[in-house]
Order: C-alpha cells, then sequence, then structure tokens
C-alpha cells in the first residue's frame, strides 16, 4: 500500500484553533486534519468544538496515538493529511509507531512551571529537549514557525 | 494587490490588528487609523493620508470601519468621494478580515472583495450552545481511507 500523504505534523499544545484553522490549513491545502491525542480521543466535547474550528470541506479525525499508528497505512491517496499533535512525546511515539513524518512544524508549546522560553511560542524542558533531539536523529526535519506568514525561527533554539 | 485600511472609534483597530497578528502574522499593505479623542481634530487627515498612500501604492483600497455611520465610516466616506477605488465595509469583525487579508491576492476587484467581506462577516456571527453541539455528526466520512 501507498505511503499515506501525510503533509505536515504540527507540535500546538492548543491543537485545532484560530491559527490552525483559518491559516495553516489553508496553507497547506489538507483536507483532512488528524488530532492524535489520547485525551481528546475520548473526549467529545473538546472533539465536537475543533470540528467547528475546522474549515468548511475539511474532514476531522480524533485519534488516540496507538490509533493512528494502527491505522495511518489504511489512509487513501485522495487524503491530505495534517497531524496535529500536543507536544514533541506524542509525535516521537508516532515515528517509534512506523507513521511516515518526515516535517514538524513546532507551533505553540507554552510557558510552564519548570520549562524555559526558547522561542516566541516555544517553551521547552529537557524531556522535550531529548525528544526533539532523538526526532532529529531519526531524520525528521524540524521548524520553528508559529504561523504561515511569520519567519521560521532557528531551530537551533531548541538545543541552547 | 488591494490595500486594506482599518480605522474605528478608540482602540478598535489596534485591537483588531493584535488579534490579526496572533493568528495569521505580519500583513503587507495593511494599516490601521485609530480614531481616539486626543487626536479627533487631526483624524480627517490622517485618514485621508492612510488612504490616499494606500492607494498610490495598490490598485485600489478597502477601508474597513467599525460602525456604519460614525466618524470614522463618514469620513471615509468622504475621501472616497475624492479618490477613486476606494471601497468601503462597516460592521467590521475578526473572521472577515482574517479571511479576507488571505484570499485578496487571487484577483477580486475591490468591490468584489467588499461584497465578499460582508457575507464572511455574517457567517461569523452565530448563536452557539453546549446542547446544540452534542448531536453534532461527523458528516465527513470518508469509506475509501480513514
Amino acid at each position: 500500500m501507498a505511503e499515506p500523504n501525510i503533509l505536515l505534523t504540527r507540535i500546538d499544545n492548543r491543537l485545532i484553533h484560530g491559527q490552525v484553522a483559518t491559516q495553516w490549513n489553508s496553507t497547506l491545502g489538507a483536507n483532512l486534519i488528524l488530532v492524535a491525542n489520547d485525551e481528546v480521543s475520548g473526549n467529545t466535547m473538546r472533539q465536537n468544538l475543533m470540528k467547528m474550528a475546522a474549515p468548511a470541506g475539511v474532514a476531522t479525525r480524533f485519534f488516540s496515538l496507538q490509533k493512528t499508528i494502527d491505522i495511518i497505512h489504511k489512509a487513501s491517496p485522495k487524503q491530505k493529511i495534517f497531524i496535529v499533535a500536543e507536544n514533541p512525546h506524542d509525535v516521537l511515539a508516532l515515528v517509534k509507531g512506523g507513521v511516515p513524518i518526515k516535517k514538524v512544524n513546532i507551533g505553540n508549546m507554552h510557558m510552564s512551571e519548570g520549562k524555559r522560553q526558547v522561542a516566541t511560542s516555544v517553551a521547552v524542558d529537557d524531556a522535550d529537549v531529548a525528544a526533539f533531539k532523538e526526532l532529529q536523529d531519526r531524520g525528521v526535519e524540524l521548524e520553528i514557525r508559529r504561523v504561515p506568514s511569520t519567519p521560521v525561527e532557528d531551530t537551533a533554539k531548541l538545543f541552547s | 494587490m488591494v490595500g486594506f485600511i482599518l480605522t474605528g472609534h478608540g482602540q478598535f483597530s489596534n485591537g483588531l490588528a493584535s488579534a490579526i497578528d496572533m493568528v495569521a502574522g505580519d500583513q503587507p499593505a495593511f494599516k490601521i487609523v485609530p480614531f481616539e479623542g486626543s487626536q479627533a481634530a487631526s483624524y480627517g487627515d490622517d485618514l485621508r493620508v492612510a488612504i490616499t498612500e494606500m492607494r498610490a501604492e495598490c490598485e485600489g483600497v478597502v477601508v474597513f470601519v467599525d460602525l456604519l455611520g460614525g466618524t470614522p465610516f463618514n469620513q471615509a466616506m468622504m475621501i472616497a468621494n475624492d479618490v477613486d477605488n476606494v471601497e468601503i465595509v462597516t460592521g467590521t469583525n475578526l473572521p472577515m478580515l482574517i479571511e479576507l487579508l488571505l484570499t485578496r491576492s487571487g484577483g477580486s476587484t475591490v468591490s468584489e472583495l467588499a461584497e465578499q467581506a460582508v457575507q464572511i462577516g455574517q457567517m461569523g456571527i452565530t448563536h452557539q450552545s453546549v446542547a446544540a453541539l452534542a448531536g453534532a455528526e461527523d458528516d465527513l466520512s470518508d469509506e475509501d481511507g480513514i
């Protein structure tokens, strides 16, 4: 079976919201936004709110990490997939599970206790950095960018 | 490209511009002209300069104002009477600006863009309740694929 057509994977701790729905999806031309998140896969309220945010004509799926791993290779070639995940650990789990992710956009990772701000909208702790390092070691391209019209920030900021 | 000017009472335009920056990032050919009490005397001139300069750089200008009949609207209309290819949209909201900023490079005329702004702006005004949400079904299931 052909490899699933994954256009981009974004790390955003707000998952589908204004920036993702109005800017990223139209720039990418995706017709399926796949939210890979264990919590949301069992939370219909959050799913319904995100469905509302998604642009008309764009399908949404809310799969657990394991279900994403199990099902991704059954994707139709017509499905142009935009994966949204909450953090680098979830993305790493997907990659380890065989999801063919080539490029990761790092969008919003909010500041919280024990994290340090390394880019305009990105805060990390040591475990996050380790996950990013492993993603890079596995050949995944990383890019820090909030919305398509803002400049790419240097990925080295993650590891400084 | 068609240029956009956003204006309104008080900090209306500053606030919307800050929301646009958060959602869509920095935008070319997009300028705000706040109408603040402290600079009320020069507002008409400031708006005229902004619209005229934008018109010199762009094929046309859409002026987004907050309120039909308010001073920003009245001033914009008087300026549009002197400068060609300037259209005014009233009742400006965030959905219309976000959408139009994305689509304006598509070759539409100034008046087509203004019409589109009104449609999108109206679509963004809705009433939602949690009770109605619970019954929502995913209508885009694809038998072929995931």
